[in-house]
């Protein structure tokens, strides 16, 4: 059993959605799930049911309706703006706004949390950015501008930019979407591996139901009756992933962990 | 950001055209007076005639300085403003504000007709529509930004503020309809803008009002380079948007609230500059970009003031036509050559 200084995030009865002047739009209620330091988490789920509402409130983009969530036995309110974006950074499914930047720049605002009132690049900043470049392997692209990037290359460079700001945790929003087989794989690999190596930790909402059950330490499947939380093997073993979608649509076959269509 | 790429070079140059700009803007105008005696007049020694040691000083010099000014801060607010929108077509006016000074005009010198008794022709002087503009503009400029902090969405902004022009235009229309020739002619002239016939306290005032915009975007210079990313990622990294918008806003109203007031709407040079000097210097940014458009923006209003002079002749052609019959071209032209817009 872990303890709790182990416990990176901790949430507790959290109820997620929105609030429209008086009037609560309750999205997901009752969620509860522990995610330890250096874990590689997936959070699945079909489409609306508020996978990435969850990543936006445990992100403080948006606050919760209820409950509690803890970051490192601390309130996630309770962190101020600055303080917050030391602990937490950020890969979002929308497009930058520019895409003029070059590979470099932009990993570099990574580091604003750090730099001074322009945002200029002490040693140690640039230091960090190149350390970041070497470990993802874009020193090739690094004086390119985004907009000549492919989209796998362009999401490597995003989570570069997370990794830059140096924080514990990364929350990464459909970081797989729009990229074929091979990048996706390569992407999930890429957390997996900087999750081992750095002991960050890491949680992604996804749609890849079959490569996380590979990949991740744990996942959460956001079902309609029910949010169960663990690993991909205890959730295979409870018949949890055979509950996530309708039975009209697809099966799950616990044996080869895979889902089939159902005539 | 780094890059090590040197950017001291085009800011001299920039910085040369721009005095060189300043000095053959003076020197030019519907009474010819040599160059030397031009500089004679700047250095304080004696001309020739005190007339032109005269019309130096309290014409010429106000006008290529309100010129200065003028660009400069158009330019910044357009940069502003499309950092903040993330969108390539603001300008320094789509928050409403040239409508809201127009609209304030307009009220001053068509609208009297409708009051008459309270307002008579002989008040309707350059200070009171001075005032009006200023009235108009921050007055939309308030509802705006009380606006800004009860809706989140800043693109809803941004359609709020061109709803507020559109009524502003509508009324405008209207007033114009039920117009005198006279006084519909008079409106219509304060809207080709002008930069001449400020008098140095004016000046001072126009002066002030830049400085504190352009302080508040240098402080805000951070905040637009991680705006670049969106305003999700700009909160992630401990921006608070809501302050962040605000001052933005306040500096933009500053800028060219304070322009349309003096100066008159004077169109384009918000919109055109940024994307000029984003194409000029290859970058987005705004540790260059912002002293970069305040140069380009400048130097693009001395030239355009300049063109409107027609030498050899007392006329002057309207300065918001010549901005963009001068500017347009050159706009479209760097996006051809380059076929690719930087933003």
């Amino acid at each position: 059993m872990s303890t709790v200084s182990h416990n990176e995030i901790t949430v507790t009865g959290l109820s997620i959605g929105y609030r429209h002047k008086k009037k609560e739009v309750v999205i997901a209620s009752d969620l509860d799930f522990k995610v330890l330091k250096g874990q590689l988490t997936a959070i699945v789920g079909r489409n609306g049911i508020g996978k990435s509402t969850l990543l936006r409130t445990l992100a403080r983009i948006q606050p919760a309706l209820s409950g509690i969530i803890q970051i490192k036995g601390t309130p996630l309110t309770a962190y101020r703006n600055l303080a917050w974006a030391k602990i937490t950074s950020l890969v979002l499914t929308e497009p930058i706004a520019s895409k003029n930047l070059t590979v470099f720049e932009l990993i570099a605002l990574g580091r604003q949390p750090y730099t001074n009132w322009i945002g200029t690049l002490t040693a140690s900043d640039t230091h960090k950015i190149n350390e970041v470049i070497d470990r993802l392997t874009l020193n090739t692209i690094a004086h390119r501008k985004c907009f000549e990037l492919s989209d796998g290359q362009l999401q490597r460079v995003l989570i570069a930019r997370a990794l830059a700001q140096d924080t514990q945790i990364i929350l990464l929003d459909e970081p797989t979407s729009h990229l074929d087989l091979h990048h996706k794989v390569s992407i999930l690999k890429l957390l997996k591996k900087i999750a081992q190596e750095t002991q960050k930790t890491i949680l992604f909402t996804s749609h890849e139901i079959e490569l996380a059950i590979q990949l991740c330490d744990k996942m959460l499947l956001m079902g309609s009756d029910g949010f169960p939380f663990g690993t991909p093997r205890h959730l295979t073993d409870t018949g949890a992933f055979d509950k996530l979608f309708p039975h009209e649509s697809v099966t799950f076959n616990s044996e080869t962990q895979t889902f089939q269509v159902r005539d | 950001m780094n890059e090590k790429k040197s950017y001291r070079l085009p800011f001299f140059l920039l910085t040369l055209v721009l005095v060189v700009g300043f000095l053959v803007n003076i020197s030019w105008g519907s009474i010819h007076i040599p160059f030397e005696e031009t500089l004679n007049a700047l250095l304080g020694r004696p001309t020739e005639t005190d007339s032109w040691q005269y019309i130096i000083w309290n014409y010429r010099i106000p006008k290529g300085l309100t010129a200065i000014l003028v660009g400069a801060g158009l330019a910044l607010s357009g940069l502003l403003m499309q950092t903040l929108f993330r969108n390539p077509l603001a300008g320094p006016f789509v928050l409403g504000i040239s409508s809201g000074a127009s609209l304030g005009t307009a009220l001053l010198i068509m609208g009297a007709s409708f009051f008459s008794g309270v307002l008579t022709q002989g008040l309707i002087g350059d200070i009171s529509i001075t005032v009006a503009a200023s009235i108009g503009s921050f007055l939309v400029l308030f509802v705006v930004m009380t606006m800004a902090s009860k809706v989140r969405d800043t693109m809803a902004l941004l359609i709020i503020g061109l709803m507020f022009g559109s009524i502003s235009a509508a009324i405008v229309s209207v007033l114009s309809y039920f117009s005198s020739a006279e006084r519909l002619q008079r409106f219509v002239f304060w809207s080709f803008g002008s930069v001449g016939d400020l008098s140095w306290p004016q000046l001072t005032l126009l002066l002030t009002m830049i400085l504190l915009g352009s302080i508040l975007s240098i402080l805000s210079i951070k905040v637009l380079n991680t705006l670049l990313l969106g305003e999700q990622y700009a909160q992630s990294m401990g921006i608070d948007m809501k302050k962040s918008r605000f001052i933005l806003i306040v500096a933009t109203g500053l800028l060219a609230g304070s322009i349309t007031a003096f100066a008159g709407p004077i169109a384009f040079v918000g919109l055109a500059v940024p994307h000029l000097t984003r194409q000029l210097f290859n970058t987005s940014d705004h540790r260059i970009l912002v002293p970069a458009v305040l140069l380009c923006g400048a130097i693009l209003m001395l030239f355009c003031d300049l063109l409107a002079q027609l030498p050899g002749s007392a006329k002057v052609l309207p300065i918001n036509a010549v901005t963009s019959l001068f500017g347009a071209p050159v706009v479209i032209w760097l996006l051809v050559r380059k076929q690719k817009m930087v933003f």
